[in-house]
């Protein structure tokens, strides 16, 4: 349905986007999952034609839409990661303003205003200014204003940064029923891993502009096959304790999070010895160990070597 | 608007506050202070008389019929051009007031010549090549040579409208004449000099009617940076991207900010200019040449926002609407006298005033106060018109065929 060959764009020398290659078929959920800076915003920019690539293409239907990305338009509801919605006025007004700029006729209009209000949740609150909304709604507006021209295909860039667990919850139930129900195309851009394993098909990584890593979950997982993930809890984070097992030959991969050190190791090599002979000489207490299938969180900083929210 | 009263205040009830401050502060100041007293030294080297008897005396020997040379002569010894403007047109009551006028006969030193404002040259075989050319329409038309000391002063201006008025209906007469219409005594007649039509009309215009004027076309272009500023506000928070990508095309997007900005400052200048009518009696006349102002100065208002969104969106930046409300629009109110009449400074302010965007404006608001005609005010229409297309040609290449979303 939807081809990306080769997308590249520069600034000042600067590549941010580098030869990304990526394709949507119709009625799938893809996810782009990328640390902050990794280019996906300027990925969805070249992709909805808001900026000119320096190179490669975009096809839709097997036809480039560089140079008249009307028909792409038609059918695309870009969700992005600001709210861009008119803080002055209420819900409603915002969903029929841009219901108008997509020359909805009047007849429709009025009809499809309730629907979207329906599918986001905010009938009850139509009527009240945005700028009096919680962030949970003003993202869920946002939503709304991309599917009111009842688009095919639906980009969202990053929707719930910066909201409630609750809010969150109710937008990713949303995206999946938009997919389910209205085979809608999806492409949904996250650090949240977590958000990208519940919605998606299939997994773009993205870093430092480039496409790391493509694939369906399991796809992505098997790249991990051969290794094993061990949490180690500790009491303190000791400097030295960290260093020695990031110098240790067998540990390929090593990430914090809080009081959990997690390694990734090959799976036929036994390490607990070592982890607990390392934490001895470096008088670290343990407090426990876990050995678990490796997540697409560890999968990413396999690859990257970094996590995804650094 | 209603939605954001700070604005509705600063575009609504602050020029009304100005035009009542400076109305009342500065109106005793100002009122009638148009004070004309141009000197003009006329240097006559011909002589008018002796020319008429000279051409009279041809006439009587020419191998003419009796009833050709009466009516030949009755021509000549009523038509005496010299005498006409010495004796009768610079003595009318109207010119006296402001013009006073030496008769000398010889060149001035220099420092005689400082005295006056222009020194107006009749050369010394004018008289006989005027009657020349018309009885016989032969050789060359004599010509008085104008010389101004300042020629942006209003005294020198008031000085050529005389001269230029004067020739021009000297022309019509002596036309007249060859054609035998009986243009009547124009030497007696009451001609209109236009110059003092402007001056005597120009004290009627008091410190309210001027300062609603000059607050109004200030405030206007506030305007014009408040609905740049919020359409600055749309690209910030990716409204803009948003509309680009329901499919209307850049320029549909900036025409419709220039529709909002005229909707929007036609308002405000009829809500500006009835409050002023209704409180301290400010009225236009000619209520269709008002608008007809109103509504060029609304499309350059227009144009003006769309050429500073055009801007902020190709540099991305908001500071370019705070220098334009800042600094451009308070020297734009002064250059075009909103703060006070340039026209009492004269030269090149004047000039400025007339013929810079806001000045245009108010001069030909100010000559609708006037009682002048639409023709009068062509000049300010140009120059209104002419910013209003280089602004929108300007906005149309800084904005391009993406519309500068990125």
């Amino acid at each position: 349905m939807l081809e990306i060959i080769k997308l590249s764009k520069s600034y000042k020398q600067k590549k941010v986007v580098d030869s990304v290659n990526l394709h949507l078929d119709s009625g799938e959920t893809v996810g782009l999952l990328g640390p902050n800076g990794a280019g996906k915003s300027t990925t969805i920019s070249l992709i909805s034609s808001l900026v000119s690539p320096s190179g490669g293409d975009v096809r839709l239907h097997n036809e480039s839409i560089l140079k008249s990305p009307q028909s792409l338009r038609e059918i695309l509801g870009v969700v992005p990661q600001e709210i861009a919605l008119y803080m002055d006025l209420s819900a409603r007004e915002n969903l029929v303003f841009f219901g108008k700029m997509h020359r909805i006729p009047n007849s429709r209009l009025q009809k499809r205003v309730d629907e979207v209000l329906e599918i986001i949740g905010l009938k009850d609150r139509e009527k009240d200014i945005v700028k009096t909304f919680s962030g949970g709604m003003k993202r869920r507006l946002n939503i709304g204003v991309a599917l009111i021209h009842e688009p095919k295909i639906i980009i969202m860039d990053e929707p719930t940064v910066g909201i409630d667990p609750q809010s969150r919850n109710y937008i990713l139930e949303t995206v999946k029923k938009l997919n389910r129900e209205q085979n809608i195309t999806v492409l949904y851009t996250s650090h949240y891993m977590e958000e990208v394993e519940f919605l998606c098909d299939r997994i773009y990584i993205m870093d430092h502009g480039q496409i790391i890593a493509s694939g369906t979950k399991e796809e992505l997982k098997n790249i991990l096959s051969q290794e094993t993930a061990i949490n180690v809890k500790v009491e303190l984070v000791k400097h030295d304790f960290v260093e020695a097992l990031k110098n240790h030959g067998n540990i390929k991969n090593l990430s914090i999070q809080q009081s959990v050190i997690t390694v990734i190791v090959p799976k036929q090599v036994n390490m607990l010895k070592e982890i607990f002979k390392i934490a001895e000489e470096h008088t670290t207490n343990v407090l426990s160990v876990n050995i678990v299938t490796p997540t697409l969180e560890d999968v990413f900083l396999h690859l990257t070597g970094r996590q995804l929210r650094d | 608007m209603w939605r954001r009263p700070r604005e509705l205040i600063v575009l609504l009830l602050m020029p009304f506050i100005l035009i009542t401050i400076l109305g009342s502060a500065l109106g005793a100041f100002n009122d009638g202070d148009i004070k004309v007293d141009a000197k003009l030294a006329v240097l006559l080297k011909d002589d008018p008389k002796l020319a008429q008897e000279k051409a009279i005396k041809e006439i009587q020997h020419a191998a003419l019929s009796e009833e050709e040379k009466t009516q030949k002569i009755a021509m000549i010894s009523a038509f005496n051009p010299v005498d006409i403007f010495l004796n009768e047109v610079i003595e009318t009551k109207e010119l006296k007031k402001v013009l006073k006028v030496t008769v000398v006969e010889k060149g001035l030193s220099l420092k005689e010549q400082k005295k006056y404002d222009g020194i107006l040259e009749i050369p010394a075989s004018f008289s006989e090549q005027f009657y020349q050319k018309l009885i016989n329409e032969k050789g060359a038309e004599g010509k008085w040579k104008l010389a101004v000391a300042d020629n942006t002063s209003v005294n020198a201006t008031v000085i050529q409208d005389i001269v230029a008025s004067f020739q021009k209906e000297m022309n019509l007469a002596k036309t007249a004449q060859q054609l035998q219409v009986d243009y009547g005594k124009i030497a007696s007649s009451q001609t209109k000099v236009s110059a003092i039509e402007n001056l005597t009309k120009k004290k009627e215009i008091d410190a309210f009617s001027y300062y609603a004027v000059g607050m109004c076309v200030m405030f206007v272009f506030y305007m014009g940076t408040t609905v740049a500023d919020f359409a600055y506000q749309q690209k910030e928070e990716h409204i803009y991207e948003r509309i680009l990508l329901a499919n209307v095309s850049p320029f549909a997007y900036f025409a419709g900010i220039f529709a909002a900005a005229f909707f929007l400052s036609f308002i405000q200048l009829n809500v500006l200019f009835g409050l002023t009518a209704l409180v301290y009696g400010v009225t236009f006349p000619n209520i269709m040449y008002y608008l007809c102002i109103t509504i060029a100065l609304n499309g350059m208002t227009a144009s003006f926002s769309v050429f500073i969104t055009a801007i902020s969106y190709v540099t991305n930046s908001r500071n370019v609407e705070s220098i334009f409300s800042s600094l451009i629009v308070p020297i734009l109110a002064f250059a075009g006298g909103s703060f006070f009449d340039l026209s009492s400074i004269g030269g090149f302010m004047e000039r400025i005033g007339e013929i810079s965007p806001g000045g245009a404006a108010l001069t030909a608001y100010l000559k609708v106060i006037q009682g002048f005609s639409l023709y009068d005010m062509t000049e300010q229409f140009q120059a209104i018109f002419l910013f209003t297309g280089v602004l929108l040609l300007a906005s149309m290449m800084l904005v391009g065929k993406r519309g500068a979303a990125r």
